[in-house]
């Protein structure tokens, strides 16, 4: 090597030691033969071992997480015997058992069968954090959201609609005491009556699409079937039921949550993909429910990751998230979109910064 | 702002226009069940002159006592009462005395919510909003033989 590929070769290292540190990147190298391991010094202070400390394959599994172990294990099993190169997230339980989520990336070099595997961890403690954060603060938002609409639908129901139907009863008690000959003002108190009760009735309606009460009163498969006939009649949208057994318990929470998907597609299904058919299937077994909505309408191309999602699928994603639950979302251009939920009958609650 | 001080729990006798004496007797004797003042009075003042309103309870838990303690012919149920619901207390007045008549009313019809009542035993499903000619109607056609 001449001193101008030295030059070049100091100058390679020192950038990639310089990226290593910026991405708090930690390398290291398993000889597949031999099963020797080495670490760079800084790995060694990630799995806080001492410096000159041996490394080894096993030294390195001890200090990943006990619930990723098989997880790792498996994907260095496929690297040495098959050559596969890995990409995974895993917690390492470095210095004094702190957790630390790495980035674990790698790449097999191969001569007729894998020789050695080269490899980095990136420290991504932080973006999981504050991907923890922000999903804590989505779940604060979504509950925060779901009282303010209770509270509103309350204040509605409980108190102006009530007004108004008294005002109804108080016009019919003015007109029967009316005398015959006041044909008129009789006339214009019916009108003004029902003013005020189309009024209370909207105003109800209102107040039962910001709060479904009817999930209490009747039950959850009973309140989405009056939801998907409420919209078959009122709008240009002819939604069928397809509902096997949901199971005899579902927390009300899931039962709100599920409630409020339905609502979100239908209505996208309305607004945006023009559908003048859907279906809305629920099948259970106890354990979990599933739930989809299918609208034969335009369809869309959906984001990866959700990504750049509306406000409304955002929402749908963040409630089955909220219910320990998955949302996929299936649409491309004119062939529809078909949301599909699968959420635990009766979800363990989540800490709040999960 | 809820108005549920006034009644909350409360069965008592209604006095607002309703008729005493040998009247009484002869008129079908009805409980009145809601959550808002506002509303029981203004019924209480509809209904009086073709019924006896033997009293009034806000609160869902006690309506089983007062029908057990008022004996009413008819009871007039509000479908959307706080904690105690009112499907659940026209099923527990049927249990208890099946003889009782329950009419439900509701702010907003809703079939789904019309057909449980009818199941649980109510005898007719009254929206809120309708006219008193019509609420006084439905509560004799339901207590004719």
């Amino acid at each position: 090597m001449n001193s101008e590929h030295l030059t070049h070769h100091r100058r390679t290292e020192a950038w990639l030691s310089l990226a290593l540190d910026a991405a708090r990147a930690y390398a290291w190298e398993w000889c597949c033969g031999t099963g020797d391991m080495s670490w760079s010094a800084k790995a060694h202070q990630l799995f806080g071992a001492e410096r000159g400390c041996p490394a080894t394959f096993d030294g390195f599994l001890e200090r990943v997480h006990p619930a990723d172990r098989d997880h790792v294990e498996h994907a260095m099993i496929a690297a040495t015997s098959l050559g596969l190169p890995c990409d995974m997230e895993c917690r390492i339980l470095g210095d004094g058992q702190i957790e630390r989520w790495v980035r674990a990336k790698s790449a097999v070099r191969t001569h007729d069968q894998p020789i050695k595997i080269i490899g980095v961890l990136a420290d991504i403690t932080a973006l999981h954090d504050a991907e923890r954060a922000r999903r804590a603060l989505a779940r604060r938002l979504t509950r925060a959201h779901e009282q303010e609409r209770t509270r509103l639908s309350r204040e509605l129901h409980d108190d102006v609609s009530q007004q108004l139907l008294v005002a109804c009863i108080g016009c019919d008690e003015l007109r029967r005491q009316l005398t015959n000959g006041s044909q008129g003002i009789r006339e214009k108190i019916d009108i003004l009556s029902g003013q005020i009760r189309d009024v209370a009735i909207t105003l109800q309606r209102v107040s039962h699409e910001l709060h479904p009460a009817l999930i209490r009163q009747v039950g959850f498969e009973r309140a989405l079937r009056a939801l998907c006939s409420d919209i078959g009649r009122t709008e240009r949208l002819s939604v069928e039921c397809d509902f096997t057994n949901s199971g005899p318990a579902i927390d009300d929470d899931v039962a709100l949550g599920l409630y409020r998907i339905t609502q979100e597609a239908l209505r996208n299904a309305l607004k945006h993909s023009r559908a003048v058919q859907a279906s809305v299937s629920l099948a259970g077994d106890g354990d979990q429910i599933a739930l989809s909505i299918v609208d034969n309408g335009v369809g869309f191309r959906p984001r990866t990751r959700g990504d750049g999602d509306s406000l409304g699928l955002l929402s749908m994603r963040e409630r089955a998230r909220l219910m320990n639950g998955q949302l996929n979302l299936i649409s491309s251009p004119g062939a529809g979109t078909r949301v599909e939920v699968l959420v635990p009958t009766l979800p363990t609650k989540m800490p709040e910064w999960a | 702002m809820r108005h549920l001080a006034l009644h909350r729990g409360a069965a008592g006798s209604m006095d607002g226009g309703s008729p005493t004496g040998p009247d009484r007797q002869n008129k079908p004797r009805i409980l009145l069940v809601d959550d808002y003042p506002g509303l029981v009075m203004a019924f209480s003042r509809v209904l009086a002159p073709f019924f006896d309103i033997v009293g009034h309870v806000a609160d869902g838990a006690e309506v089983v006592s007062a029908v057990s303690r008022l004996r009413p012919d008819v009871v007039l149920l509000d479908v959307n009462l706080p904690e105690v619901g009112g499907l659940e207390c026209c099923r527990r007045v049927k249990a208890m005395r099946p003889a009782t008549t329950v009419i439900m009313l509701t702010a907003v019809d809703d079939e789904a919510v019309r057909d449980r009542a009818l199941t649980l035993g109510a005898s007719a499903f009254v929206a809120k909003h309708s006219a008193v000619d019509e609420l006084v109607s439905t509560i004799q056609r339901a207590l004719t033989p």
